[in-house]
Protein backbone atom coordinates (compact mmCIF):
# COMPACT_ATOMS: atom_id res chain seq x y z
CA UNK A 1 0.00 0.00 0.00
CA UNK A 2 1.43 3.72 -0.80
CA UNK A 3 0.98 5.08 2.37
CA UNK A 4 1.93 8.41 0.92
CA UNK A 5 -0.52 8.86 -1.20
CA UNK A 6 -2.91 8.90 1.73
CA UNK A 7 -3.51 12.67 2.31
CA UNK A 8 -3.50 13.81 -1.01
CA UNK A 9 -6.53 11.24 -1.77
CA UNK A 10 -7.95 12.38 1.17
CA UNK A 11 -7.48 15.92 -0.05
CA UNK A 12 -9.31 14.82 -3.26
CA UNK A 13 -12.26 13.37 -1.23
CA UNK A 14 -12.81 16.60 0.87
CA UNK A 15 -12.77 18.45 -2.46
CA UNK A 16 -15.40 16.45 -3.92
CA UNK A 17 -17.74 15.83 -1.08
CA UNK A 18 -17.37 20.03 -0.45
CA UNK A 19 -18.26 20.82 -4.26
CA UNK A 20 -20.83 18.40 -5.30
CA UNK A 21 -23.09 18.09 -2.72
CA UNK A 22 -22.21 20.67 0.09
CA UNK A 23 -20.68 18.24 2.60
CA UNK A 24 -17.33 19.17 4.77
CA UNK A 25 -15.62 15.76 5.73
CA UNK A 26 -12.92 15.94 8.46
CA UNK A 27 -10.32 13.57 8.51
CA UNK A 28 -10.41 11.16 11.53
CA UNK A 29 -7.21 9.41 13.75
CA UNK A 30 -6.85 5.98 13.09
CA UNK A 31 -8.25 5.12 16.60
CA UNK A 32 -11.81 6.71 15.58
CA UNK A 33 -12.07 4.76 13.00
CA UNK A 34 -14.76 2.19 14.58
CA UNK A 35 -18.28 3.26 12.98
CA UNK A 36 -21.72 3.24 14.50
CA UNK A 37 -23.96 0.72 14.70
CA UNK A 38 -26.16 1.93 11.60
CA UNK A 39 -26.45 0.61 8.32
CA UNK A 40 -23.83 1.33 5.48
CA UNK A 41 -24.61 1.92 1.71
CA UNK A 42 -21.32 0.64 0.07
CA UNK A 43 -19.79 1.56 -3.06
CA UNK A 44 -16.95 0.00 -4.77
CA UNK A 45 -14.85 0.43 -8.31
CA UNK A 46 -11.98 -0.21 -9.92
CA UNK A 47 -9.34 1.18 -12.29
CA UNK A 48 -6.78 0.59 -14.67
CA UNK A 49 -4.25 2.09 -16.34
CA UNK A 50 -0.20 2.52 -15.19
CA UNK A 51 -1.55 1.72 -11.96
CA UNK A 52 -3.99 -0.66 -10.81
CA UNK A 53 -6.29 -0.61 -7.98
CA UNK A 54 -9.80 0.04 -6.26
CA UNK A 55 -11.91 2.60 -4.43
CA UNK A 56 -14.57 1.31 -1.44
CA UNK A 57 -17.04 4.58 -0.05
CA UNK A 58 -18.76 3.38 3.16
CA UNK A 59 -21.15 5.70 4.82
CA UNK A 60 -24.34 5.77 6.78
CA UNK A 61 -27.45 5.06 5.47
CA UNK A 62 -29.06 8.37 6.81
CA UNK A 63 -25.66 10.01 5.56
CA UNK A 64 -26.34 8.83 1.79
CA UNK A 65 -29.72 9.99 2.01
CA UNK A 66 -28.74 13.68 2.75
CA UNK A 67 -25.75 13.13 0.03
CA UNK A 68 -27.99 12.32 -2.58
CA UNK A 69 -30.66 15.04 -1.61
CA UNK A 70 -27.61 17.86 -1.53
CA UNK A 71 -26.64 16.52 -5.41
CA UNK A 72 -30.27 16.78 -6.78
CA UNK A 73 -31.24 20.09 -4.67
CA UNK A 74 -34.19 18.43 -3.39
CA UNK A 75 -35.77 17.66 -0.21
CA UNK A 76 -34.23 14.17 1.91
CA UNK A 77 -38.32 13.46 1.96
CA UNK A 78 -38.32 13.66 -1.59
CA UNK A 79 -38.86 9.85 -2.69
CA UNK A 80 -36.65 10.23 -5.72
CA UNK A 81 -33.95 11.11 -3.50
CA UNK A 82 -34.60 7.33 -1.49
CA UNK A 83 -34.46 6.08 -5.23
CA UNK A 84 -31.22 7.59 -6.35
CA UNK A 85 -29.57 7.07 -2.69
CA UNK A 86 -27.14 4.11 -3.82
CA UNK A 87 -26.78 6.40 -7.47
CA UNK A 88 -25.16 9.30 -6.12
CA UNK A 89 -23.01 7.40 -4.00
CA UNK A 90 -21.64 5.73 -6.78
CA UNK A 91 -21.21 9.15 -8.87
CA UNK A 92 -19.41 10.51 -5.82
CA UNK A 93 -17.17 7.45 -5.54
CA UNK A 94 -16.97 7.60 -9.75
CA UNK A 95 -15.82 11.57 -9.46
CA UNK A 96 -13.18 10.92 -6.37
CA UNK A 97 -11.54 8.49 -8.22
CA UNK A 98 -11.32 10.42 -11.57
CA UNK A 99 -9.81 13.50 -9.75
CA UNK A 100 -7.76 11.16 -7.24
CA UNK A 101 -5.96 9.55 -10.73
CA UNK A 102 -5.38 13.07 -12.09
CA UNK A 103 -3.42 14.24 -8.60
CA UNK A 104 -1.35 11.06 -8.26
CA UNK A 105 -0.46 10.26 -12.12
CA UNK A 106 -1.26 13.97 -13.96
CA UNK A 107 -3.23 14.56 -16.60
CA UNK A 108 -1.18 12.34 -19.40
CA UNK A 109 -1.52 9.24 -18.11
CA UNK A 110 -5.21 7.22 -19.06
CA UNK A 111 -6.82 5.22 -16.81
CA UNK A 112 -10.23 2.95 -17.29
CA UNK A 113 -12.80 3.01 -14.57
CA UNK A 114 -15.26 0.88 -13.72
CA UNK A 115 -18.59 0.81 -13.28
CA UNK A 116 -19.13 1.65 -9.84
CA UNK A 117 -20.96 -1.00 -7.91
CA UNK A 118 -23.48 -0.52 -4.30
CA UNK A 119 -24.17 -2.70 -1.53
CA UNK A 120 -25.27 -2.50 1.82
CA UNK A 121 -23.12 -3.33 5.06
CA UNK A 122 -23.61 -3.25 9.16
CA UNK A 123 -21.81 -0.81 10.82
CA UNK A 124 -19.51 -3.92 12.32
CA UNK A 125 -18.69 -5.04 8.92
CA UNK A 126 -17.46 -1.55 8.04
CA UNK A 127 -15.30 -1.78 11.47
CA UNK A 128 -13.44 -4.70 10.31
CA UNK A 129 -13.40 -3.56 6.81
CA UNK A 130 -11.60 -0.16 8.28
CA UNK A 131 -8.81 -2.42 9.76
CA UNK A 132 -7.49 -3.04 6.66
CA UNK A 133 -4.14 -0.78 5.14
CA UNK A 134 -5.74 2.15 3.28
CA UNK A 135 -8.44 2.86 5.25
CA UNK A 136 -9.09 6.41 5.91
CA UNK A 137 -12.13 7.71 8.27
CA UNK A 138 -13.84 11.11 7.95
CA UNK A 139 -16.10 12.87 9.94
CA UNK A 140 -19.11 14.38 8.11
CA UNK A 141 -21.60 15.80 10.30
CA UNK A 142 -22.53 13.64 13.10
CA UNK A 143 -21.61 10.96 10.56
CA UNK A 144 -18.59 8.54 10.55
CA UNK A 145 -17.40 7.44 6.23
CA UNK A 146 -14.65 5.15 5.53
CA UNK A 147 -13.09 5.17 2.32
CA UNK A 148 -10.49 3.18 1.29
CA UNK A 149 -8.18 2.97 -1.16
CA UNK A 150 -5.94 -0.09 -2.79
CA UNK A 151 -2.83 -0.27 -5.31
CA UNK A 152 -2.37 -3.34 -6.96
CA UNK A 153 1.55 -3.48 -6.41
CA UNK A 154 2.15 -6.32 -9.31
CA UNK A 155 0.19 -4.16 -12.02
CA UNK A 156 2.87 -4.15 -14.55
CA UNK A 157 4.15 -0.37 -15.02
CA UNK A 158 3.12 0.68 -12.03
CA UNK A 159 6.61 1.45 -10.95
CA UNK A 160 7.53 3.28 -14.32
CA UNK A 161 5.14 5.80 -13.01
CA UNK A 162 5.39 7.01 -9.77
CA UNK A 163 2.96 9.45 -8.56
CA UNK A 164 3.79 13.04 -8.70
CA UNK B 1 -36.57 27.34 -31.65
CA UNK B 2 -36.56 24.77 -29.36
CA UNK B 3 -33.82 22.38 -29.30
CA UNK B 4 -34.37 18.75 -29.02
CA UNK B 5 -31.19 17.27 -26.44
CA UNK B 6 -30.05 13.91 -25.63
CA UNK B 7 -28.52 13.11 -22.33
CA UNK B 8 -26.63 9.78 -22.71
CA UNK B 9 -25.85 8.39 -18.67
CA UNK B 10 -25.43 5.32 -16.69
CA UNK B 11 -26.61 7.70 -13.43
CA UNK B 12 -29.77 8.89 -12.81
CA UNK B 13 -28.85 11.48 -10.80
CA UNK B 14 -26.23 12.87 -13.05
CA UNK B 15 -29.36 13.09 -15.63
CA UNK B 16 -31.33 14.73 -13.07
CA UNK B 17 -28.73 17.34 -12.28
CA UNK B 18 -28.28 17.94 -16.25
CA UNK B 19 -31.89 18.20 -16.80
CA UNK B 20 -32.47 20.47 -13.88
CA UNK B 21 -28.91 23.09 -15.31
CA UNK B 22 -30.28 22.97 -18.71
CA UNK B 23 -33.70 24.42 -17.56
CA UNK B 24 -32.40 26.86 -15.30
CA UNK B 25 -30.15 27.64 -18.25
CA UNK B 26 -32.56 28.78 -20.16
CA UNK B 27 -32.64 26.69 -23.38
CA UNK B 28 -35.41 26.29 -25.12
CA UNK B 29 -35.94 22.85 -24.94
CA UNK B 30 -38.06 20.64 -26.98
CA UNK B 31 -37.97 16.83 -26.30
CA UNK B 32 -35.17 15.79 -23.78
CA UNK B 33 -34.36 12.38 -24.53
CA UNK B 34 -32.70 9.95 -21.89
CA UNK B 35 -30.19 7.15 -22.91
CA UNK B 36 -28.66 4.52 -19.96
CA UNK B 37 -25.37 3.79 -22.33
CA UNK B 38 -24.29 4.63 -25.95
CA UNK B 39 -25.99 1.81 -27.28
CA UNK B 40 -29.14 3.44 -26.46
CA UNK B 41 -28.38 6.94 -27.31
CA UNK B 42 -27.49 5.65 -31.21
CA UNK B 43 -31.03 4.22 -30.84
CA UNK B 44 -32.52 7.14 -30.02
CA UNK B 45 -30.29 9.21 -32.52
CA UNK B 46 -31.43 7.17 -35.60
CA UNK B 47 -34.98 7.15 -34.41
CA UNK B 48 -35.57 10.47 -33.07
CA UNK B 49 -34.22 14.50 -34.56
CA UNK B 50 -31.82 15.66 -31.88
CA UNK B 51 -29.71 19.13 -31.41
CA UNK B 52 -27.17 18.47 -29.31
CA UNK B 53 -26.31 15.29 -27.00
CA UNK B 54 -24.62 15.30 -23.85
CA UNK B 55 -22.36 12.03 -23.40
CA UNK B 56 -20.94 10.11 -20.35
CA UNK B 57 -17.89 7.96 -20.99
CA UNK B 58 -17.94 5.50 -18.62
CA UNK B 59 -20.96 3.40 -19.31
CA UNK B 60 -22.13 0.05 -19.12
CA UNK B 61 -22.66 -1.79 -22.62
CA UNK B 62 -21.01 1.05 -24.93
CA UNK B 63 -19.31 3.84 -23.00
CA UNK B 64 -18.97 7.52 -24.77
CA UNK B 65 -16.32 7.38 -26.56
CA UNK B 66 -17.43 4.22 -28.42
CA UNK B 67 -20.94 5.85 -29.15
CA UNK B 68 -19.07 9.32 -30.24
CA UNK B 69 -17.13 6.79 -32.84
CA UNK B 70 -20.07 5.54 -34.34
CA UNK B 71 -21.96 8.85 -34.50
CA UNK B 72 -18.91 10.33 -36.67
CA UNK B 73 -18.60 6.95 -38.80
CA UNK B 74 -22.67 7.72 -39.29
CA UNK B 75 -23.22 10.50 -42.03
CA UNK B 76 -26.80 10.82 -40.77
CA UNK B 77 -25.16 11.81 -37.01
CA UNK B 78 -21.89 13.34 -37.30
CA UNK B 79 -23.17 16.28 -37.72
CA UNK B 80 -24.99 16.29 -34.29
CA UNK B 81 -22.75 18.23 -31.91
CA UNK B 82 -21.81 16.44 -28.52
CA UNK B 83 -20.43 17.13 -25.31
CA UNK B 84 -18.84 14.86 -23.04
CA UNK B 85 -19.52 15.55 -19.63
CA UNK B 86 -17.18 13.04 -17.16
CA UNK B 87 -15.18 12.74 -14.46
CA UNK B 88 -12.12 11.60 -16.71
CA UNK B 89 -9.05 14.27 -16.21
CA UNK B 90 -6.41 12.52 -18.67
CA UNK B 91 -5.52 15.87 -21.31
CA UNK B 92 -4.31 12.95 -23.36
CA UNK B 93 -8.04 11.15 -23.47
CA UNK B 94 -9.41 14.45 -24.19
CA UNK B 95 -7.04 15.64 -26.91
CA UNK B 96 -8.47 12.10 -28.35
CA UNK B 97 -12.02 13.04 -28.64
CA UNK B 98 -11.68 16.63 -29.18
CA UNK B 99 -9.39 15.12 -32.27
CA UNK B 100 -12.68 12.61 -33.24
CA UNK B 101 -15.13 16.01 -33.64
CA UNK B 102 -16.25 16.34 -29.89
CA UNK B 103 -17.72 19.98 -29.63
CA UNK B 104 -16.81 20.32 -25.74
CA UNK B 105 -15.67 18.69 -22.61
CA UNK B 106 -17.12 19.21 -19.01
CA UNK B 107 -15.38 17.95 -15.95
CA UNK B 108 -17.39 16.30 -13.37
CA UNK B 109 -18.12 17.72 -11.04
CA UNK B 110 -19.30 21.16 -13.00
CA UNK B 111 -21.64 23.85 -12.14
CA UNK B 112 -24.45 25.41 -14.13
CA UNK B 113 -23.25 28.25 -15.65
CA UNK B 114 -20.44 26.19 -16.92
CA UNK B 115 -23.62 24.28 -18.22
CA UNK B 116 -24.44 27.21 -19.81
CA UNK B 117 -21.60 28.73 -21.25
CA UNK B 118 -21.16 25.81 -23.09
CA UNK B 119 -24.98 25.14 -24.85
CA UNK B 120 -24.62 28.85 -26.00
CA UNK B 121 -21.14 28.33 -27.24
CA UNK B 122 -22.63 25.49 -29.53
CA UNK B 123 -26.30 26.56 -30.17
CA UNK B 124 -25.62 30.00 -30.10
CA UNK B 125 -26.82 32.81 -27.89
CA UNK B 126 -29.90 33.46 -29.41
CA UNK B 127 -31.40 30.55 -27.43
CA UNK B 128 -31.38 31.74 -24.10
Amino acid sequence: MHEDKLPEIARVFCEVLEKQVFLFPEPLAGEELIPGPDGFLVGTMTFKGPARGGLMLALPEAMALEMAANFLGLEPEDPFVAESSRDSLGEILNVTCGHMLTALYGETEVFDLSIPRSFSLTGLEVAILSRKPGSMAFSVDDHRVLLQVSFCNKCPGEGAHAPK
Amino acid sequence: MAYNILLVDDSQTVKAVITKALIMSGVDLGTLFKAGNGAEGLEILRREKVDLVFADINMPVMGGVEMVEKMKGDHTLRGIPIVIISTEGSATRIGELEAMGIAAFLRKPFQPEDLKKTVESILGESHA
